[in-house]
C-alpha cells in the first residue's frame, strides 16, 4: 500500500477532500516517516505533534485542508519563534504572515525546516540544528539557504514546504535536491514574523514536488488564484554571458535539451548594466544584513561571523550608487519583458557539491559556491521579480540539475504555466522523480 | 571627548583603516561583541572582495543612472 507521503501534495488535498484520506492518518504517517528518514538528511529538526494535531483540529476546509507543510526557521509560529538556524531566537513568537495565510487555508505546519545559518549561504551546510543532506547523494549539500525545505520534499518527509529566497534561497536548493522551488515576487504577502523583513531582495518560496503541487501552495500563500493556462508557445529570453556560458557543460547541455524539448520558441536576449547588477546585489545585501543580538552572534560559525562583521564594515557610500543602477536594470529587465515572456538559465552553474567543497570550478575559472550560485540567482531578487527552478534531467554524478526561469513582476502564474509545459512535453518523468535513497 | 561615541568609533577606524585587523577588531568591541584571529583573517578576505566588486560603482557616470524611485513591488512603466 502507497505511503501517503508518496502522494502529491495534490494528490493529498483531493484525497482528504473526497474523504478517501484521513487528516488525522497523514498526520500521523507523516510524523511517522520524518521520524524514519529525516535521521540521514536532517531536514527537520523541529516537529511540535501536539500543535499540529491542535492546528488540524480547527484547520478550515481551505484547499490545503490536512495537508502536512513544514516551513524554513525563518517565520514567527503562534508557539515558536524563527532562530534562522542559529542558537536563539531572532523575532518574537507570533501567527506570522506566512503561517495566517497557510493556516487560512487549511494546511497543517508539522515541523520547521533546517537552513543555512542566517540564511547567509547556498549549501545548507552550516546550521545550528547540523547540516542538510542531499537526498540524491548523502554526502553531497542539500543548498541553501532552504536547505532543509527541498530535502524534505525531495525524500517525501512532506509533499510542500514554504522557503525564503534574498540570493537563490528557494531556487538553488530546488536545483540540488530536484523538485521545484518558486520564489514569488517581492512583498506580494505581508512580511510581519518574518526574518526577511528588513531586506529589499527577499521574498518567500515554495517548494514542492511538481508544477501542480506549486500552484497550490503558492495560489495559498498570495492569497489569490493563478490559474492554470495552456500555453501554445512560450517566448523564451536566453541571457548566455554569462548565465549558460560559465557552467559545466553537463548543465548546459541538459537546459539546452530541456529547451528543446518543450518547442518554446527561444532568443538570445541582453539585458543591460547586467555588468554592475553584482555590485547592486551587493550593496543592498551588505547593508541590509540585520546582526543577531550578542549571545547569538557569539554562537555563530566562524564564516557567519566574518560575513556580519565584513558587511557591517562597508561604506554606505555604494548604496545611492548601486540603487541607481538597480532602476536602470529593473527598466531593462522591463523592456525585456516587452518581447518575451520569460527569461532563461541554468539555476545552478553546477549540480550540488560535496558538503566539504566550498569551492567550484567554473570555465572561468575557481569561484566560491556561494558566490557562483548567487551569480544565477541575484537579478530576481535585485528587481523583484518571481522566478522558478524546475528539474529537467541529471548530470553524469547523479545530482539533478535545475531550469530557471524568471517572469514580470507578479506574473508567477506564467512559470507555473511553463512548469506545467515542460512537465508535459517529457511526460512528467522529472516531476515523479524520487531519490534511489528514498524510493520504495 | 568631542562627539557621540558613534562618532569617535567611526574617527577610531578610519584612522585605523590601513590595517583591517585593528579596525574590525575595534569596531567589534565597540559593538560588544567577541571575534577571534580567524574571524578577523576570513572578514578581511570577505571585505577585500566585495569591496573589490564594489568598487566598479565608484565609477559610475551618474548622468547615464540617474536616482529614480523603486518599489520592487512592481514592475517600472517603461516605453
Amino acid at each position: 500500500m502507497m505511503h501517503a507521503q508518496d502522494l502529491t501534495l495534490t494528490q493529498q488535498a483531493a484525497a482528504i477532500k473526497s474523504g478517501e484520506l484521513d487528516a488525522n492518518e497523514l498526520l500521523t504517517q507523516t510524523l511517522e516517516r520524518i521520524a524514519q528518514r529525516d535521521p540521514l538528511i536532517n531536514s527537520t529538526p523541529v516537529i511540535f505533534e501536539q500543535r499540529s494535531r491542535e492546528m488540524l483540529a480547527s484547520a478550515p476546509r481551505g484547499t490545503l485542508y490536512g495537508v502536512p507543510l513544514t516551513i524554513k526557521d525563518m517565520y514567527s509560529l503562534p508557539w515558536r519563534a524563527p532562530r534562522s538556524a542559529t542558537s536563539g531566537e531572532l523575532l518574537p513568537a507570533s501567527a506570522s504572515g506566512a503561517y495566517r495565510r497557510l493556516r487560512d487555508a487549511g494546511a497543517i505546519i508539522v515541523g520547521v525546516a533546517n537552513q543555512h545559518e542566517m540564511g547567509m549561504g547556498t549549501t545548507g551546510a552550516q546550521s545550528v540544528y547540523g547540516a542538510q543532506h542531499n537526498p540524491w547523494n548523502l554526502e553531497y549539500c542539500a543548498g541553501g539557504s532552504s536547505g532543509g525545505s527541498a530535502a524534505a520534499v525531495s525524500a517525501h518527509l512532506v509533499a510542500g514546504s514554504i522557503g525564503s529566497d534574498s540570493g537563490g534561497s528557494t531556487r538553488i536548493p530546488a536545483a540540488y535536491c530536484g523538485v521545484v522551488g518558486m520564489k514569488v515576487t517581492f512583498g506580494s504577502l505581508p512580511y510581519d514574523g518574518y526574518f526577511g523583513i528588513t531586506t529589499s531582495l527577499s521574498a518567500p518560496g515554495v517548494l514542492a514536488r511538481n508544477s501542480a503541487d506549486a500552484r497550490l501552495l503558492a495560489e495559498a500563500l498570495l492569497e489569490r488564484t493563478l490559474t492554470a493556462r495552456s500555453l501554445e508557445t512560450l517566448r523564451v529570453g536566453i541571457v548566455r554571458d554569462p548565465y549558460v556560458n560559465d557552467c559545466d557543460p553537463h548543465v548546459v547541455s541538459a537546459f539546452e535539451a530541456a529547451l528543446t524539448a518543450t518547442g518554446w520558441q527561444t532568443i538570445d536576449i541582453e539585458v543591460d548594466h547586467l555588468e554592475l547588477a553584482g555590485a547592486s546585489f551587493l550593496s543592498r545585501l551588505v547593508s541590509e544584513i540585520g546582526r543577531p543580538p550578542n549571545p547569538v552572534f557569539d554562537q555563530l560559525s566562524v564564516a557567519s561571523k566574518a560575513l556580519l562583521l565584513a558587511g557591517s564594515l562597508m561604506p554606505a557610500t555604494y548604496v545611492p550608487r548601486g540603487e541607481r543602477v538597480r532602476a536602470g536594470v529593473r527598466d531593462s529587465l522591463a523592456r525585456v519583458f516587452q518581447s518575451v515572456d520569460v527569461i532563461a538559465w541554468p539555476t545552478t552553474p553546477t549540480p550540488a557539491p560535496p558538503l566539504s567543497t566550498t569551492w567550484l570550478n567554473l570555465p572561468s575559472g575557481p569561484a566560491t559556491v556561494d558566490m557562483a550560485n548567487v551569480r544565477q540567482a541575484a537579478l530576481a531578487n535585485l528587481t523583484g521579480v518571481p522566478g522558478i527552478s524546475i528539474p529537467i534531467g541529471l548530470h553524469p554524478t547523479g545530482l539533478p540539475i535545475g531550469l530557471q526561469l524568471l517572469a514580470p513582476w507578479n506574473d508567477e502564474g506564467i512559470l507555473l504555466d511553463a512548469a506545467d509545459g515542460f512537465e508535459r512535453a517529457t511526460s512528467r518523468e522529472f516531476a515523479r522523480w524520487t531519490a534511489p535513497e528514498f524510493a520504495d | 571627548m568631542i562627539g557621540t561615541p558613534n562618532e569617535r568609533a567611526i574617527r577610531t577606524g578610519a584612522n585605523a583603516m590601513g590595517d583591517f585587523a585593528t579596525w574590525a577588531h575595534g569596531a567589534s568591541q565597540y559593538a560588544g561583541i567577541e571575534v577571534d584571529d580567524d574571524v578577523l583573517a576570513l572578514a578581511e578576505l570577505i571585505y577585500s572582495g566585495v569591496a573589490q566588486q564594489l568598487s566598479v560603482l565608484d565609477t559610475l557616470d551618474l548622468e547615464r543612472f540617474p536616482v529614480r524611485a523603486i518599489d520592487p513591488r512592481e514592475g517600472p512603466d517603461v516605453k
